[in-house]
């Protein structure tokens, strides 16, 4: 990758954050490390999708990239500056989020314009009507549900309002956290459409969190996939749509489901084990779940290591003579 | 109709609100062979789910269900009586919902949730009774059955806890199992495990399944019929590899091509969204409920009734323009 | 049923409570007594505290002793009982006021903080809000008024310091269930300020819940100030308020009842208004009753 002289616009390097938790009565507190050793560069322009189950540490992250969370370890960039340095003034003009459930993201007893023109009005913005009917008329909203309530509308609606609203003080970075997952796929291509088109209209970097592998590949460059608080691949989206290297990214492939019958009933690459965030792992997190598991996986600490295209976090992906192994493609840098 | 596990005619689904009434279901015919899965697709608030509830007569009592024709199981029950409806829930018919964190009592041990119904519904003995339900458990995968008996509900993980759920299911030796959304509360990787598992319950059983989905994906991975459902009726019917290579109803080619696919659709393309919004289900509709958003609509489509043609067998499709579409 | 379509999901507050038989009559008795209360200058045919000695414990209208001036009669010191009983509405409604205005100031304040924030600010506050339930009101109170005096701001002060235990508990969970919505992350996200989120934001999720719990505290408070009252702690006399006037006509209770029966029945009215209305609001702002 060559980079230029500009900083990226999301940096986040070496992040770690762990939960300190009761979960039993009179039984030592427990650590959930949440996220661990991640990190993360987003070009200006570029929008980077973050793939994981629940539990992954996903929504940690995202808190984090905002700077709503501070990490116990490692450090958040935003175009340059870290977060900790900005004032809430200029970080809320640099990066907004969308949230995955439109219903629970307004707060339901506020309307419409009031939900939308709220950043500008925070900031010390003119004009803030104006502005509204302006960003209501850019998502696509009739300007007669400026009075409406959240509850009044549907869900894309509502995912439409989410959206204006985090734009209107026209931010550099977006950060959709499964922005369609609640809602419908007639919808959801509405969304994505959209949002699409918001991208290019301003410019704008993205992150786009999901679960959904399809939405992902369509509107990201590059994929981060993340499990159980690391990120076991990065790869840009051809790449890894083409050629998965670790275990765990192939068995998400082959367990997402194509509209397509001829393709029949998903292949499970994945062992029943569900993924406990509260054990100790001296090797690979994964490798309990693992089809491809070997005796060193147990207890060989995973790095992330350069694969072809691909950075990958398995000491056994690439292994020639390996059981479902892809193919290694020539590595262009070691 | 010998091998129809369950055949239904002019379903009707009416529920009072404070604004007028809401007709969520409004005339759906089903029916599925014995050992077949019909996948009833559709998106929130087509009343798919409503469907599925009046089948197993779970509906709450202010709901009006009527039909013209209801056999389940080779018994004609039409002239239903709540008694009656009772009797074959979770003996000839058996269902598992959404959520299986919320359908399992917290306070109370698997064992004691799987075995409470047979024991009352066949008069087993504790022990046959925990015979069963470790026997189920096998069934649906979960290691070690016979220790998981006496444990709660919080010791499971969400996929473990819909396999329990699915066990539950089948404890009275159910034909017809009814599934709604069983995957969508689920991680990817779990759910292909499920509907693996679904699949495989059902031929080694020899099940009639229902499942009741809004994901086109699991359609695909399982159905061996396909009803899409929308604003309360069925637009369109088919065989599943019919239905997703040759789609007749304009919605149903609106709902395929809103999905973007991995290596198909150019990244970053638009994709081609179905515009507005399903329409609102209080009060009479006339016409077709889909023509303000369908780009093949004209004059015609405001016209009652919607005629429904087979254009091959086994399929169905409800549309005025059938033969527009379909050139 | 979470199939069926959300169309329009807010049918005000209005049209609901019109089609509520309980908020309906408890709304217009407590009504009525709130304009008594404000009209009593007016309306009080007599000096409530005016004393003739030598019209002392005349009877109610239905009594053939009864005088056409003193409708509901005199009380022991010749005090027009009707009118007595109007102002009465006026302390009772007065103090109910008072009293939620500072528990419930105390009560939301606490139980949003501690509902927001949890961790060691909730363990402080749920510490508060058991010590406050072990607490016996009455005996508070007495060693108060000891302290204080009895008057009517030392019986606002002292309930008003008591009684905001129930709004901190309602509160707290409906914070609890708040905080973790995604709006609230959004707002923090465009930078809205802590005091913004809890109280320009979360509380008006909770009017419904508040309004409920005004209506009982509301109740309960009356009840108190008549008991406390009846028991010297209260209003100090010759202000009239229904409590006092049971209290002085204990004396006479088996010759002249009507004395202790109708303030008793007044307070009974107001409470029961009260309930009505609060019971009522319960149900149309809960969950949809199917």
């Amino acid at each position: 990758m060559t980079r230029s002289q500009t900083p990226p616009m999301i940096r986040m390097t070496g992040i770690r954050k762990a939960y300190r938790l009761h979960r039993k009565l009179f039984a030592p507190v427990e650590e959930l490390v949440a996220v661990n050793d991640l990190s993360l560069e987003v070009a200006a322009g570029e929008t980077v999708g973050l793939v994981g189950e629940s539990g992954c540490g996903k929504s940690t992250a995202v808190s984090i990239m905002l700077g709503l969370l501070k990490p116990d370890r490692g450090e958040v960039e935003i175009a340059g500056r870290k977060i900790g340095a900005l004032s809430v003034d200029e970080r809320v003009r640099l990066i907004q989020p969308v949230f995955q459930n439109p219903n629970a993201s307004l707060n339901p007893v506020k309307r419409i314009a009031s939900l939308i023109g709220q950043p500008l009005h925070l900031h010390g913005g003119e004009n803030v009507k104006a502005e509204v009917a302006r960003m209501l008329d850019l998502v696509g909203l009739p300007a007669r549900l400026a009075d409406a309530y959240p509850g009044e509308l549907s869900g894309g609606q509502r995912q439409r309002v989410a959206i204006a609203r985090a734009l209107i003080l026209k931010p550099r970075v977006l950060i959709c956290d499964e922005p369609t997952s609640a809602l419908d796929v007639s919808v959801q291509a509405q969304i994505i459409n959209l949002l699409l088109s918001l991208k290019s209209e301003f410019g704008l970097t993205m992150v786009f969190v999901s679960h959904n592998l399809a939405v992902v590949e369509h509107l990201a460059d590059r994929v981060a996939v993340m499990y159980l608080g690391q990120k076991v691949e990065e790869a840009p989206t051809d790449a890894l749509f083409d050629g998965a290297q670790h275990p765990y990214t192939k068995a998400l492939l082959a367990a997402t489901l194509l509209p397509d019958p001829e393709t029949g009933m998903p292949e499970q690459l994945i062992g029943a084990a569900p993924a406990d965030p509260f054990a100790t792992y001296a090797g690979c997190r994964f490798a309990p779940r693992c089809r491809e598991v070997q005796e060193s996986c147990h207890t060989t600490e995973q790095t992330l290591r350069r694969l072809g295209a691909s950075s990958v976090r398995c000491t056994i992906a690439g292994q020639k003579g390996r059981v479902g192994a892809a193919e290694p493609k020539p590595s262009g840098c070691s | 109709m010998t091998d129809m596990m369950l055949d239904i005619k002019n379903l009707q689904v009416s529920i009072p609100t404070d604004r007028g009434t809401l007709n969520a279901v409004r005339g759906v015919d089903l029916s599925i062979s014995a050992g077949k899965t019909l996948c009833l697709v559709g998106e929130s608030g087509c009343g798919k789910s409503l469907t599925a509830t009046a089948i197993i007569g779970l509906l709450p009592r202010y709901a009006k269900v009527t039909t013209e024709r209801f056999a389940m199981a080779g018994q004609d029950l039409t002239a239903r009586t709540e008694a009656r409806l009772a009797k074959m829930r979770g003996r000839d018919v058996a269902m598992i919902f959404q959520d299986p964190t919320s359908t399992l009592n917290p306070t109370l041990t698997i064992g004691r949730q799987l075995t409470e119904g047979v024991m009352r519904a066949e008069r087993l003995s504790r022990k046959e009774a925990d015979a069963r339900a470790i026997e189920m458990l096998d069934r649906v995968g979960i290691a070690n059955p016979a220790a998981r008996l006496v444990q709660y509900p919080h010791g499971f993980s969400g996929g473990q806890r819909q396999r329990i759920m699915i066990a539950s299911a089948l404890m009275g030796r159910p034909k017809l199992l009814i599934a709604d959304e069983p995957t969508t509360a689920l991680d990817v990787t779990i759910q292909a495990q499920i509907l693996a598992l679904l699949d495989e319950l059902q031929s080694d059983l020899g099940l009639s399944l229902l499942l009741i989905t809004h994901d086109l994906g699991v359609v695909a991975s399982i159905a061996d019929e396909v009803a899409v459902m929308y604003a309360g009726r069925i637009a369109e019917r088919a065989p599943v590899k019919d239905l997703f290579r040759a789609p007749q109803h304009p919605y149903t080619r609106g709902l395929l091509a809103a999905i973007p696919v991995p290596g198909q659709t150019p990244r970053g393309s638009e994709l081609p969204a179905i515009p507005g919004r399903v329409p609102g289900l209080v009060g009479p509709l006339k016409g077709c409920a889909f023509r303000d958003r369908c780009s093949f609509a004209g004059e015609i489509c405001g016209q009652d009734p919607v005629p429904g043609h087979a254009p091959a067998p086994g399929r169905f499709v409800e549309c005025h323009k059938a033969a527009e579409v379909a050139a | 049923m979470s199939e069926i379509p959300v169309e329009t999901a807010r049918p005000g507050l209005w049209r609901k409570m019109r089609g509520n038989t309980g908020v309906l009559i408890g709304g217009t008795l407590l009504a009525l007594i709130v304009l008594i209360a404000i009209l009593a200058p007016v309306l009080a045919p007599h000096d409530p505290i005016a004393q003739d000695l030598t019209r002392r414990l005349l009877p109610p209208f239905w009594h053939d002793r009864s005088v056409p001036e003193h409708l509901l009669g005199t009380d022991h010191l010749g005090r027009d009982y009707l009118s007595r009983l109007i102002y009465g509405a006026r302390v009772s409604l007065g103090v109910g006021l008072g009293v939620i205005l500072v528990s419930g100031a105390i009560g939301i304040t606490l139980g949003l903080l501690a509902g927001y924030f949890g961790g060691k600010v909730d363990m402080l506050i749920s510490f508060a809000i058991t010590t406050r339930l072990s607490l016996p009101i009455v005996l508070v109170a007495l060693a108060a008024v000891a302290l204080g005096g009895a008057s009517l701001t030392t019986l606002i002060t002292v309930l008003g310091l008591l009684l905001w235990d129930r709004f901190a508990v309602v509160t707290r969970a409906a914070a609890q269930s708040l905080r973790h919505q995604e709006f609230i992350t959004g707002l923090r996200a465009i930078g809205a300020s802590r005091a913004r989120i809890l109280f320009l934001e979360i509380l008006p999720n909770m009017r419904a819940t508040i309004l409920v719990v005004v209506s009982l505290e509301v109740a309960n408070v009356i009840l108190l100030e008549a008991a406390l009252s009846f028991l010297g702690l209260g209003v100090r006399p010759p202000t009239p308020s229904w409590g006092l006037m049971i209290s002085e006509g204990r004396d006479n209770i088996l010759f002249d009842p009507w004395l202790i029966a109708l303030p008793g029945s007044a307070l009974c009215l107001l409470v029961l208004a009260v309930n009505l209305f609060g019971d009522g609001l319960r149900d149309i702002t809960g969950p949809a009753r199917k």
